[in-house]
């Protein structure tokens, strides 16, 4: 399956085909970029990120031969994502952290626009209900397609449109106001 | 109902998310780091401890470095840690990361008044429904992984040896073995909380009651029972239970 990618996302992670012996290296390599911005960009803070990627790919080690090659793996990892991000936010450690916290020092911002842009989309994506903070991720940041969406999160595909909708629209919203918030 | 009945994600945004990814180093620093954690745990799975007497004896093997990777690769980055700074940068964060879950605790003080003050009793009843559940089954719950992807519920939970625990042998090479088994218990109660199995972590505290009544791991056995507990009681209220 090839997906439809929207913005520069598309170039690092990469669609693997791996052969029998090094599939988890091999996957993890291409992959970790993806699945440590998915987390992050999910709410996992970046204290706890080490730990939970870590779970994370423990699990996926474990289900590895699950994973039908001949489909993309970037679907398959992302309901891992979606799943461990879940958990994770139910243990509610997280809630009212600082946003210096939930983005950290974000030292591998190489400018400061781009920093900025993070500061900026990360305030968004915590005032987002997570549904559609997950349908937003997947899709506009990460170029999952919404039948894709749907088969991660067990939603009709009008739902995924809706939430995508809807995500876009708030986003605006939010952004909108630290603009203006910013601009004072 | 096809993709194009989503309007094209607008320019602003696209521009906005465009520059938010390129902040994300493609070489992520963390990403070395995590693997040998990974990989150390799963090479333990497939080999594990030959002594898993948990008899505190002194430890036989008078190998300073038991360090079960058998990757002669120079890894760009070490495989454990062989100083006690970066030992102790790992043991803070098994620490953290046990008591990482369901509040912040300012330290013993805060943990031990809002455990005694605010949740004795709630953690009384849930304690009394988790042995009862403790025999049954482990249920799952609602699976967000799509049909063609295994649950992670279908793979063995075999208790996780920590990444963390068989990260620092080195630092623990003078405490007593038994400290080494304690921290690997409580840190696959730990493990199992992440995931969300909250009646594992239970069983796996459990376990630590058995062997280590006494033991050194105590605080951090009873805080990750608190937030067990409390992740239980979550689940059943959202099971409707």
């Amino acid at each position: 399956m090839t997906i439809s990618h929207d913005g520069s996302v598309a170039a690092v992670t990469t669609v693997v085909e791996v052969g029998a012996s090094s599939d988890f290296e091999t996957v993890f390599r291409a992959n970790f970029p993806f699945v440590s911005r998915t987390l992050r960009r999910l709410g996992v803070l970046e204290c706890d990120l080490a730990d939970v990627a870590q779970e994370l790919f423990i699990t996926v080690h474990g289900d590895l031969s699950a994973w039908d090659r001949a489909r993309s793996i970037k679907p398959w990892l992302a309901a891992y994502c979606l799943r461990f991000a879940s958990n994770y936010r139910q243990l509610a450690r997280h809630r009212g952290a600082p946003l210096d916290e939930v983005i950290g020092h974000a030292s591998d911002a190489r400018h400061d626009d781009q920093l900025e842009a993070r500061q900026t989309v990360a305030r968004m994506l915590e005032a987002l209900d997570f549904d559609q903070r997950t349908a937003l991720v997947l899709h506009d940041m990460e170029g999952l397609t919404a039948p894709e969406i749907a088969a991660i999160t067990k939603v009709p595909l009008p739902t995924v449109y809706s939430r995508v909708r809807l995500a876009r629209e708030h986003a605006r919203h939010i952004i909108n106001k630290v603009d203006q918030g910013g601009a004072r | 109902m096809s993709e194009e009945e989503l309007e094209r994600l607008p320019e602003d945004l696209a521009n906005l998310f465009a520059r938010e990814s390129e902040s994300y180093d493609a070489d992520d620093p963390l990403a070395e780091s995590v693997l040998s954690r990974v990989t150390r745990s799963t090479t333990l799975r497939r080999n594990p401890d030959p002594d898993p007497d948990p008899d505190p004896d002194p430890d036989p093997d008078p190998d300073p470095d038991p360090d079960p990777d058998p990757d002669p690769d120079p890894d760009p980055e070490p495989p454990k840690p062989t100083t006690a700074a970066a030992a102790k940068k790992l043991l803070a964060g098994s620490v953290i990361a046990s008591l990482a879950f369901g509040g912040a605790l300012g330290g013993y003080a805060g943990y031990t008044s809002g455990y005694v003050a605010g949740s004795h009793a709630t953690s009384v009843d849930a304690i009394a429904s988790v042995s009862a559940a403790a025999s049954q089954p482990l249920s799952t719950g609602p699976s967000i992984v799509p049909s063609g992807v295994a649950s992670h519920d279908a793979v063995p939970r075999d208790p996780q040896p920590s990444a963390l625990a068989r990260a620092t042998p080195s630092a623990e090479s003078n405490a007593p073995a038994d400290l080494r088994r304690e921290r690997e218990l409580i840190d696959a109660a730990r493990a199992a909380l992440v995931r969300g199995n909250a009646k594992e972590a239970l069983s796996l505290l459990g376990s630590h009651v058995q062997k280590y009544p006494r033991g050194q791991l105590i605080m951090e056995r009873e805080a990750l029972r608190k937030h067990a507990l409390k992740e239980l009681a979550r689940q059943s209220a959202d099971g409707g239970l």
